[in-house]
């Protein structure tokens, strides 16, 4: 059952909400003014920054929706008539089935552990939770849009799907073996970083449709706006000839890439934007940072911790590398090559 | 009967989404696009703008509760991270990359990016995004064809070390998705006024091109300072 949203109250925000916004916006405007803001190096920072967000920015609040849609008129009985299913085709039809439910990492986590909790074999649920931020409609068409004009939107889109059903398998069939009780923590996680996606306040769906849409927007656009940050900052002061050495380089670029993913922690519906800034690094790279990214993110790895046993979280990046770094060299040596 | 309240928290949320949704309308209705958009991606921008206000209006119809909390701290500091890009956006005036993000920027590029083969230049008008593919797919030679024949550029002025006096290169940018994943194509200019322009102005150059080793050399007739074009990048083809 769904734990409701729960605003904690906090007496001195209301304190600081004027201030904040204030210096805030003092900052803007005195950079503005002074010319700051305006020197080389901060401009082409704001204006690559303010691009990816403006574009990505779409893609999120889709994914909010769909997701909003799901958690508010979509029945758990909806999603648990796979547990129905003989336990052998029960994870090939719940990885198959994130493209029936469009939900974004951080709302797969809860879903995964409401699908166990409702009889769903582990290691389905697992395979869900894992193929559902990647093989899903939006994130598919935005990863179409991001690389469409430069002629790779099949092959990236196919290649995407492909590498992160089969993640989804593999972590499905090497970690699902746990029973429920080795799997899942006894205790909830932290409120904020579930409420975010368990919206469902009272009986009013229409106020618990916009709750959870607009939790997950913000939950998510955080990551957004650090993620945009960290790609901007990388490009405006690393030289791309300087990256360019380690890039080409497949295993080191896609590690590199890899590790980005993870630090940047961006939502699937919107990382196809920032991937395909990364023109340096060998396609294959950036797919990895497209499939490794919504298995495995530092706000994952919070929401993993608050869900799971912390064995299943080191599990987890013990089988999911090595099946991205090979998958990704594949479609590297099979297709871009 | 309950008593309901606004609740500052959700109306924070409200005003943050009406930021943005605002921003899309203000680069719909400003014309903005091309600053931020490819030409294939120029939809996102009524539809994040529909969204957003739809998204908006249904925070603040649902705004008012029986229990209206403060907002807790970390939300303040949420709205304020999400409003922050919108707010750059709108406070400033729209600005295009230029001469410093040339020096760190790449001008070649992974992938099937442009698709131009020499054949396709034997005649007619030719363009950047023409020398880029040329480049991209080492078919540069193609243009030996037409050493000597007049073409007009437009671009913004940036400085190498390799530049004599009146040299520059020109340069424009060319996006296929944001300025995120631009990509530089250039060629040198000779034959220019000494010190006449700046890094960063916008000028159109009119000139005999001449393929050599890895670029194309202008020999300028005659370049004239011009405002920045409305599409300020160019969109592969």
């Amino acid at each position: 059952m769904a734990t409701p949203a729960v605003a904690l109250p906090h007496p001195r925000a209301d304190r600081y909400l004027l201030p904040a916004a204030g210096a805030f916006l003092a900052l803007l405007i005195g950079g503005r003014l002074s010319g700051l803001l305006e020197a080389a190096p901060i401009q082409t920072f704001t204006i690559i920054f303010t691009a990816i967000v403006v574009e990505a920015l779409p893609f999120m609040l889709l994914g909010a929706f769909a997701s909003a849609v799901i958690e508010v008129y979509v029945s758990d009985e909806a999603l648990g008539r796979i547990t129905r299913l003989p336990p052998a085709l029960q994870l090939p039809a719940a990885a198959l089935g994130g493209f029936a439910f469009p939900v974004c990492e951080c709302g797969s986590v809860p879903v995964a552990r409401r699908l166990i909790g409702r009889g769903m074999h582990p290691g389905a649920a697992l395979g869900f939770m894992v193929a559902s931020p990647i093989f899903n409609p939006i994130v598919l068409l935005s990863t179409w849009v991001a690389y469409s004009p430069r002629g790779l939107g099949a092959l990236m889109v196919s290649g995407r799907a492909a590498l992160g059903l089969v993640a989804a398998m593999v972590v499905g069939w090497s970690l699902g073996s746990e029973g429920t009780q080795g799997l899942l923590r006894a205790r909830p996680g932290p409120a904020g970083a579930v409420a975010a996606h368990q919206g469902r306040v009272g009986d009013d769906r229409r106020r618990a449709f916009f709750e959870h849409l607009t939790g997950d927007f913000f939950f998510m656009g955080r990551f957004l706006v650090a993620g945009a940050a960290f790609a901007a900052g990388f490009q405006t002061l690393l030289p791309h000839s300087l990256v360019s050495g380690v890039a080409r380089t497949a295993v080191i670029g896609t590690l590199a890439l890899m590790a980005i993913a993870f630090v940047s922690s961006l939502c699937s519906e919107a990382d196809a934007f920032v991937a395909v800034s990364f023109t340096q690094f060998p396609l294959g790279s950036q797919l990895a940072f497209l499939v490794f990214g919504p298995v495995l993110d530092v706000k994952l790895a919070f929401l993993y911790g608050a869900t799971f046993r912390k064995r299943l979280v080191w599990s987890l990046v013990v089988v999911a590398i090595p099946v991205i770094v090979a998958g990704s060299l594949l479609f590297e040596a099979l297709f871009v090559s | 009967m309950t008593n309901k309240a606004w609740s500052t928290a959700r109306l924070g949320v409200a005003l943050a989404l009406a930021v943005w949704a605002s921003l899309f309308w203000f680069i719909l209705l400003a014309d903005r696009t091309s600053f931020y958009f490819a030409s294939r991606t120029t939809w996102l921008a009524p539809v994040g703008a529909i969204f957003l206000t739809i998204a908006a209006i249904g925070r603040l119809a649902s705004a008012r509760t029986d229990h209206p909390d403060p907002p807790p701290s970390g939300e303040v500091k949420k709205v304020l991270l999400l409003v922050a890009p919108a707010l750059l956006i709108m406070l400033f005036p729209p600005a295009t990359l230029g001469s410093y993000a040339v020096a760190k920027r790449s001008t070649s590029i992974q992938g099937a990016y442009v698709s131009v083969t020499g054949s396709d230049l034997s005649t007619g008008d030719l363009s950047l995004v023409d020398i880029f593919g040329l480049r991209y797919t080492g078919d540069l030679g193609a243009l030996a064809a037409r050493a000597g024949s007049s073409s007009s550029f437009t671009g913004f002025v940036s400085r190498d070390p390799t530049n004599g006096a009146g040299e520059f290169m020109l340069n424009r940018f060319i996006i296929s998705c944001c300025p995120g994943d631009a990509v530089n194509v250039q060629v040198r200019v000779v034959g220019a006024p000494p010190g006449r322009f700046a890094q960063d102005d916008w000028v159109r150059v009119t000139g005999s091109i001449y393929p050599v080793g890895e670029e194309v050399i202008v020999d300028a007739a005659q370049v004239e300072q011009v405002d920045r074009p409305k599409n300020p990048y160019l969109n592969p083809s």
